[in-house]
């Protein structure tokens, strides 16, 4: 029985991951480096520990051992699919709650991964490890060591194909510490379909429907949502099934996530295996009923799952937007600075999973992500509607974010048709532009009272407000 | 209560458009004339960066960050960037006869105030000290001259834009 557990990990996803563990009675131990010391995460653990680094495996277990935690959760991204946290976690004696190192690792190589997945008979997307031949192009050139779009190339012409290679190379080289990379053919037009899978350490397999991730940038997934309007039952079940062999193959354990690419005649490709909590696991949470955290601490108990394939049911419609720092009509550039105002929607069907908090400061180190905004209602137009009301509420004021562009995405007609793709963006160039042409009288009005810095009709202020005050000046620790 | 009273002369410049403003205010009623054209606004809750508003007929929820001459505005959902312009900056200054405003760049309780009325400072000459997100700001002259006025002492907490002090 787990008791503690360490969260190796930060922002929105270790928030989430601690109110679980706190749902079910168990202790709580945050880690954080540096330039997190004031984070929310922190705050909403019983206790934390600094280290030097997220991606430090024995810091991350040594701070567990301090803390007393016989588990640890790593989240996603930084360590969590990495064989050097489980293979740490086990020499110390401590539970790690995901699958085994040697599933990692297999499912980390994605050439190797797509060799195991063919000759158990999952349909794969050709891949190449040097020249195709002249017919395949394009092609896509891909990283052996992570995904992410990091180390990703598309070429048209053999010609083009060994300077892409380099650079590719380098990417991977820079982002995974693996400098291979492999050529896969290209499918024009495709949908990002992936399905949620659970496996209990007794061999039980179950998948808890798909996700549609087509709406990307940068082959990042932006905006996620199930049931798939590409989805009909019979390519649903076909779909599981394959996902059901894939997982069974490796003998997969804990919450895990099959990547299908989906093209335009309806034919399916494994992509790859995501061997840990995925992003966007929200939205099959709303539509289940299922706590996706409390099936893998279960799981890593060594129970069975609570759950059989026959019981699951998907109910309605969930959409999920990821909230980020960054201006997407800058090329999606990052953007920096503190939470001057920051007012979360709510109401019937809204879940905000967030990472910040008022006062939050966004920083230069880690992934922009602050928050990810979930939809839930009967049918996906009410679910779109929803979405747009929430993100038309959501005030973040201090650093630059997506959400008003959000709302301009899930608002054209070609979403609200369904008619996605991953290149959705790239033929959306309206959604990049603000329709606004004037600016409003309200919004002149507003700007002119406070530059006049009258004071607050109301009671004096109790609390102070944050502004940016690096920029205003000397500073220093009080 | 002190009764405020104010009346600004404003330009703002914006990607979509530049428009002149004429606001005059006492308290929580007033009027602003946009390029011309006058209607009355009521403001009915002001808080941090936050205000409701009633004006044509309507009532608003707008947040305002103000950066220097920069205002970032969210209103209904989008995001409107205005800049005040230089014109007006230089129209203000000349109508007060040369002195220098030193506002609050942020909102904060004033820990130290480093200089007296009547008192001369040098440019970059540390003025008040703000504490605010548990970090202390040093607000500098912006220029040489005489301390005609001084508005804050310690334990005072200000709102951004307070005049703290005047320069001459």
């Amino acid at each position: 029985v787990i008791r503690k557990v360490l969260v190796a990990n930060r922002g929105e996803i270790a928030v989430r991951i601690f109110h679980t563990l706190r749902e079910m009675g168990i202790r709580t131990v945050a880690a954080y480096t540096d330039p997190d010391a004031r984070a929310l995460h922190i705050k909403v653990a019983d206790e934390s520990h600094l280290i030097a680094s997220y991606l430090d495996a024995d810091a991350i277990v040594g701070a567990a051992l301090t803390a007393g935690a016989d588990a640890i959760h790593p989240g996603y991204g930084f360590l969590s699919e990495s064989p050097s946290l489980p293979a740490a976690c086990e020499k110390a004696g401590i539970v790690f709650i995901g699958p085994s190192t040697e599933t990692i690792r297999v499912m980390g190589d994605k050439l190797e991964s797509k060799t195991k997945m063919q000759a158990a008979g999952v349909p794969v997307v050709p891949v190449w490890s040097a020249k195709p031949p002249s017919d395949a192009y394009p092609v896509l050139i891909k990283a052996v060591g992570g995904g992410g779009g990091k180390g990703m190339r598309l070429v048209d012409k053999s010609a083009d194909l060994d300077s892409a290679m380099k650079a590719a190379a380098r990417e991977a080289a820079a982002a995974f510490g693996d400098n291979r990379v492999f050529i896969e053919k290209y499918i024009p037009k495709p949908r990002h379909i992936e399905f949620q899978i659970l496996g209990d350490a007794h061999g039980n397999v179950v998948h808890v429907f798909e996700r549609e991730c087509s709406i990307q940038r940068r082959h990042q997934k932006i905006i996620e949502e199930t049931p798939s309007t590409a989805m009909t039952p019979h390519l649903r079940a076909a779909m599981g099934a394959a996902a059901v062999t894939a997982a069974g193959t490796v003998g997969y354990r804990g919450a895990g996530t099959v990547e299908f690419i989906l093209d335009e005649a309806g034919r399916f490709y494994f992509l790859e295996m995501n061997t840990r909590l995925q992003v966007e696991h929200p939205v099959t949470e709303m539509t289940t009923g299922l706590d996706l955290v409390r099936e893998q601490i279960r799981i890593a108990e060594g129970e069975h799952l609570s759950v059989r394939q026959e019981d699951l049911r998907q109910t309605g419609h969930a959409l999920e937007c990821r909230i980020y720092a960054e201006v997407p009509e800058e090329k999606f550039r990052p953007a920096t600075g503190p939470v001057a105002v920051y007012r979360p929607p709510s109401g019937p069907g809204i879940r905000l999973d967030s990472g910040i908090e008022e006062g939050s400061l966004i920083g230069i180190h880690f992934d922009p992500i602050l928050a990810k905004l979930i939809a839930w209602a009967p049918t996906r137009e009410a679910a779109i509607q929803r979405m747009q009301r929430a993100l038309g509420e959501f005030v973040i004021l201090g650093v630059q974010n997506n959400i008003e562009f959000l709302r301009r995405v899930i608002s054209t007609e070609a979403f609200a048709a369904g008619a996605l793709d991953t290149q959705f963006l790239d033929r959306h160039p309206d959604v990049f532009r603000s329709p606004f042409t004037q600016v409003p009288p309200a919004v002149l009005l507003a700007a002119s009272l406070a530059l006049d810095g009258a004071k607050s009709i109301q009671a004096p202020m109790t609390t102070l407000q944050f502004k940016d005050v690096w920029s205003a000046g000397e500073w220093r620790n009080t | 209560v002190e009764k405020h009273v104010i009346g600004r002369e404003l330009h703002w410049e914006s990607s979509i458009g530049n428009h002149a403003v004429h606001i005059e205010a006492a308290n929580d009623h007033g009027t602003i004339s946009i390029d011309g054209e006058a209607s009355p606004f009521q403001i009915l809750d002001r808080r941090p960066h936050g205000m409701h508003l009633s004006f044509g007929g309507k009532h608003y929820e707008i947040y305002v960050l103000r950066e220097g001459r920069v205002c970032t505005v969210w209103f209904e959902g989008a995001m409107y960037r205005l800049v005040q312009s230089e014109r007006e900056q230089a129209a203000h200054t000349a109508g007060s006869s040369g002195a220098s405003e030193v506002r609050a760049p942020m909102a904060g309780k004033v820990l130290r105030v480093e200089v007296r009325v009547d008192s001369n400072v040098a440019e970059h000459e540390t003025l008040v000290i703000l504490e605010s997100m548990k970090m202390e700001t040093s607000i500098q002259a912006t220029r040489a001259g005489h301390i005609t006025e001084l508005r804050v002492k310690p334990g005072d907490v200000v709102d951004m834009g307070d005049l703290l002090a005047v320069i001459e």
